[in-house]
């Protein structure tokens, strides 16, 4: 028997996709508010370097190999995913591009043994709330290369090899839980296209430690008829999304879109119920549970001292010695479309567009969190501070998960996220939405 | 006249697949190479490796020799009108 939506849920439905379709509106209006502030400034184009080449190359060959039968499709995702590791160690990001730094928040802590010390104090007892494993982590890999001048550079390199391995693990698991099926590869071949796995070539940073690549496979599986089955995807994809969090705190944008998302049909109230208690415990405890450790093992008090800047709405503001304008202004509205862009709100427009209505609502319920954060959000170092600019929105893994579905939309998909590489070494390169520095 | 034809289209489509590769190589010969900016050199890497993936022959798939002609004669294509663009 095949349980027809009630009319309550229809109601829901339509309200959901409703608000989704005005915020769209909302985003696609700024990138075109982008594209004249771009041609206004006449921007010089800059190809995208040799990173966005291996990714979407790499990315090109899983999608081809996905007509291929199951072991011949495992065997080329087996082989690209350890190609992309070693590409992430022998093909370093620069550290400047087009003569612009680009990795602000990095390139101090990174170069400096008392910057690094300040912002990682782990060692005077403290750990800062905002990314408390991150912290540890980074301290610890600090110790590990010996605690000296170039220690710091060291472990913001490996730390970020370690986030690629991760990475890749993720998506090795997620593809062999879902037996190498052909969605679950083209998926594969999607997420390593985003620009956010360029971060992985050694980005000095910890905001993309907040993403998590695996998540969004294993609450598909979530939604499995087998019940144990669909606990234990749940209970994985939460854990992993805490993790993340836990990392960074801009995890929590993907926790709370995988909350929503875990009440979602299919079943009825009761088990959507406890599939979004599943995920939400898993998470929180691997979110929170760290903080049992720092006190009782590590001795460690946690500290809370990060402000997320917030983008004025009519008058400009001062924001950290920095003007920020208004969201009602053309270069508010403007740096408002380049952040979503680069966040890869686009892709969701395209699933959105291109996906069936049964799949409409978990996509959406899983972006909207990052969808209304990011009209919001004032980043104090835009354009340079990539590692939170291309980790705000998590929803972009929901919608590759649906725009994998067909060949068709994963080639499609695979041009529009070439199209946003090439976005971002323009922006990187020509400094747009450059901040202003105001006296204190 | 048809096999006339044929042999004009086959001559044709063979300069498409060389005739971009040759551009290359006198561009490379006549010592552009070092007078090319970063655009140019990045268009080139960014082109030679999504190109590459894109006609490399994997394990369970094929493809005829006429289509791989047309690949590479595309990517040919893209090549040059890039190199244009960025130079």
């Amino acid at each position: 028997m095949i349980a027809t939506p009630s009319a309550a849920s229809r109601w829901v439905r339509w309200l959901l996709i409703g608000v989704a379709s005005a915020m769209l509106t909302l985003h696609a209006a700024a990138w075109m508010t982008t594209a004249t502030v771009l041609w206004q400034e006449q921007v010089v184009v800059h190809t995208p370097r040799i990173q966005s080449a291996i990714v979407v190359g790499l990315a090109l060959l899983v999608l081809r190999a996905t007509s291929a039968p199951r072991r011949r499709r495992r065997l080329v995702v087996l082989c690209v995913l350890v190609m992309l590791g070693v590409a992430f160690v022998t093909v370093p990001l620069p550290k400047s591009f087009a003569g612009e730094g680009f990795m602000p928040g990095g390139n101090d802590t990174g170069s400096s043994r008392g910057q690094f010390e300040n912002r990682f104090r782990v060692e005077r007892g403290d750990v800062l709330f905002h990314s408390h494993l991150g912290d540890v982590v980074m301290s610890a890999l600090d110790g590990a290369f010996g605690r000296s001048e170039t220690s710091p550079a060291h472990a913001y390199d490996a730390l970020s090899r370690l986030a690629g391995l991760l990475f890749l693990i993720e998506l090795g698991v997620a593809a062999a839980w879902h037996k190498w099926s052909r969605q679950s590869c083209r998926y594969v071949g999607l997420a390593i296209a985003t620009p956010l796995c360029l971060l992985f070539f050694g980005y000095w940073d910890l905001g993309y430690l907040s993403m998590s690549v695996g998540v969004v496979p294993l609450l598909a599986l979530a939604r499995s008829r087998m019940p144990v089955r669909a606990h234990a995807a749940a209970l994985v994809a939460g854990g992993l999304q805490g993790l993340h969090a836990a990392l960074h705190g801009f995890g929590l944008l993907g926790l709370a879109g995988g909350a929503m998302a875990a009440l979602s049909r299919p079943g009825d109230m009761l088990r959507r119920g406890v599939r979004a208690a599943t995920f939400t415990s898993a998470g929180v405890a691997l979110y929170l549970g760290w903080m049992f450790f720092y006190v009782t093992l590590g001795r460690l008090s946690v500290e809370w001292e990060r402000q997320l800047g917030y983008r004025p709405f009519f008058e400009s503001i001062v924001f950290d010695n920095k003007i920020a304008n208004p969201l009602l202004s053309q270069a508010g509205f403007g740096e408002f479309g380049l952040l979503s862009a680069l966040a890869g709100v686009p892709v969701l427009a395209l699933a959105l567009l291109s996906s069936r209505r049964a799949t409409l609502v978990p996509t959406i319920l899983y972006a909207l969190p990052g969808l209304i954060f990011l009209v919001q959000w004032w980043p104090p170092s835009a354009p340079s501070n990539l590692d939170l600019m291309l980790s705000v929105f998590p929803g972009i893994f929901a919608a590759c998960w649906v725009l994998a579905s067909s060949r068709l939309t994963s080639m499609r998909t695979l041009l529009l996220l070439s199209g946003l590489h090439m976005l971002l070494w323009t922006a990187v390169g020509n400094a747009v939405f450059a901040r202003l520095d105001v006296a204190p | 006249m048809d096999a006339q034809e044929d042999r004009r289209m086959a001559v044709i489509s063979r300069f498409l697949v060389v005739g971009p590769v040759l551009i290359l190589l006198s561009w490379y010969l006549a010592g552009q190479w070092d007078m090319a900016g970063p655009e140019a050199r990045a268009w080139l890497q960014f082109t030679g490796v999504v190109g590459l993936a894109s006609v490399m022959p994997l394990p369970g798939t094929s493809r005829s020799l006429s289509e791989l002609a047309a690949h590479v004669q595309w990517w040919g294509w893209v090549v040059i009108v890039g190199l244009v663009l960025t130079s």
